[in-house]
């Protein structure tokens, strides 16, 4: 079985001899080789942290964000290509209205993951060229806790307790599994993502990088938002001084 | 253009269409197998559960679908191409009951499912799905029935069948099992179909592991851990 789809990868309308798409799969690469995002479900909340790259010190903060609320209560975070994700976050938002319209009540985070999830599937069928973007869509409600769902480029839709994607992401999952993330409460939650994200850089390929955060629990009352900056900086500033001093146990 | 039925579906000189065979390739994408076997009274099908990853949600995987108050399906293959069609057959099917008054019959919606697929055959627009579909239900008229369709777009009424990865081995044990129909025992379907799923994947398969549905008169359900229990441990006894 070759890796390299020579002659079968030109389409996502075209099958390998293997029966593999490989417009699909170099899709999932772009998702892969971009920066690294972790979202996690903690005791009463559920936290995602992006790792943005700053291409350019004439941004204006907080430019190109990478999490969006799609209606009040579910947040997404997008990764990989950016005007993918981006048009991905729209067609959300685009759902979720009609949704309101129609049933007059927010739309379920699973329902919208499942219509993104088909949304993207129908753009591997070789209509057109497969999104070099997923999402992770959070929420969380009294009936049914913490609820986390990613979409990939493929349109394979799972639910999820924690997970990573991106650069760093088999880094990072195994620093999730190391945690008891059932018992961690919303500020442990938020320290700890911090310092899995700092903790799988690469200090000497990943410069200007810059944390993004969101949240939604109990704290918020099922209201998704973007973690305040004092909260964001005190968890790097707490997570830099925890790694100094795992570094100095070394 | 030598080479180029590889890319869309069109003939290979050799009267052959390649991009179906592909199809059925990426059928074994996941690695799983799948069997369903009808009876007199109920249709069953079983399939491995495999999750991929500890930590996804158990419940959010899974081959068996539901697709109206009288039809389940288990499709495998590749996952989103497998939900996709899942979907389109419950738009099917209540469609139907809508423009009809009664529920769509399963040879139907069979027929239908394999008429889309020979359609993603013929035409360049959009490739084949890389997925295989059973369904099974009570008809009202015919009893139990289980049918087949592939992505070529051949679909049939079957009594028992396997497919995925393993589907060699498992037609081999159902073949055994069901000789004739005189000789059917009072073997539950579900026992046979498990059966056939554990004699082809060769190791002993735990309640976990697989998922049954079953569809009789009255309802659709898939069993609990404790009901697949009992189907092992008597399969167990009896050998």
């Amino acid at each position: 079985m070759s890796s390299i789809g020579t002659g079968y990868d030109l389409a996502a309308s075209t099958f390998s001899p293997d029966g593999r798409i490989f417009q699909v799969e170099y899709a999932q690469k772009a998702v892969d080789n971009a920066g690294t995002m972790i979202a996690i479900r903690g005791k009463n909340g559920i936290v995602m942290v992006a790792d943005k790259v700053i291409s350019s010190k004439l941004y204006t903060d907080n430019a190109n964000p990478r999490m969006f609320n799609v209606n009040d209560n579910v947040g997404v975070g997008v990764a990989g290509n950016y005007p993918d994700g981006f048009s991905l976050k729209n067609y959300a938002y685009g759902e979720a209205m009609k949704w309101l319209k129609d049933y007059r009540e927010p739309m379920p985070v699973q329902n919208i993951s499942n219509a993104v999830a088909e949304y993207i599937h129908i753009h591997t069928l070789g209509i057109s060229r497969p999104f070099g973007a997923g999402a992770f869509f959070v929420a969380w409600n009294k009936q049914s806790g913490g609820r986390l769902f990613l979409v990939e480029p493929s349109g394979l839709n799972y639910e999820y307790k924690a997970w990573a994607v991106g650069k760093h992401r088999q880094a990072a999952k195994a620093e999730i599994e190391k945690l008891k993330i059932d018992e961690l409460d919303m500020q442990q939650l938020v320290k700890e993502a911090a310092r899995i994200i700092m903790a799988v850089r690469d200090e000497s390929k990943d410069k200007n990088v810059q944390i993004e955060m969101g949240w939604v629990g109990e704290h918020t009352n099922g209201k998704y938002e973007e973690v305040p900056e004092d909260v964001v900086t005190a968890a790097e500033e707490w997570a830099t001084a925890k790694l100094d001093e795992d570094d100095m146990e070394d | 253009m030598a080479g180029f039925d590889r890319h869309i579906t069109i003939f290979s000189p050799e009267g052959r269409v390649y991009q179906v065979e592909y199809a059925f390739k990426a059928i074994n994408t996941t690695n799983l197998t799948a069997v369903a076997v009808k009876g007199d009274d109920v249709a069953v099908i079983a399939v491995q559960k495999r999750v991929p990853d500890s930590l996804i949600v158990r419940d959010s995987v899974t081959s068996i679908f539901r697709i109206s108050q009288t039809v389940a399906c288990c499709a495998i293959g590749i996952v989103p191409d497998a939900r996709f069609q899942v979907k389109r057959a419950q738009s099917e099917a209540a469609n139907f009951k809508y423009k009809h008054g009664y529920d769509m019959p399963v040879d139907l919606l069979a027929k239908k499912m394999a008429d889309l697929n020979q359609y993603y055959t013929q035409n360049a627009e959009m490739r084949c799905l890389g997925v295989g579909l059973l369904f099974v239900a009570f008809d009202d008229e015919r009893g139990p029935e289980v049918y087949r369709v592939d992505p070529a777009g051949y679909f049939r009424g079957m009594r028992g069948v396997a497919m995925g990865v393993k589907q060699g081995p498992a037609t081999v044990c159902l073949e055994k099992k069901i000789k004739k129909r005189a000789q059917w025992d009072s073997t539950h379907p579900a026992e046979l179909a498990i059966e056939a799923l554990q004699t082809s994947l060769g190791i002993d398969v735990r309640a976990n592991d697989v998922e049954v549905v079953v569809v009789d008169k009255t309802s659709v359900r898939t069993l609990n851990n404790e009901e697949v229990e009992q189907y092992l441990t008597l399969i167990a006894t009896r050998d």
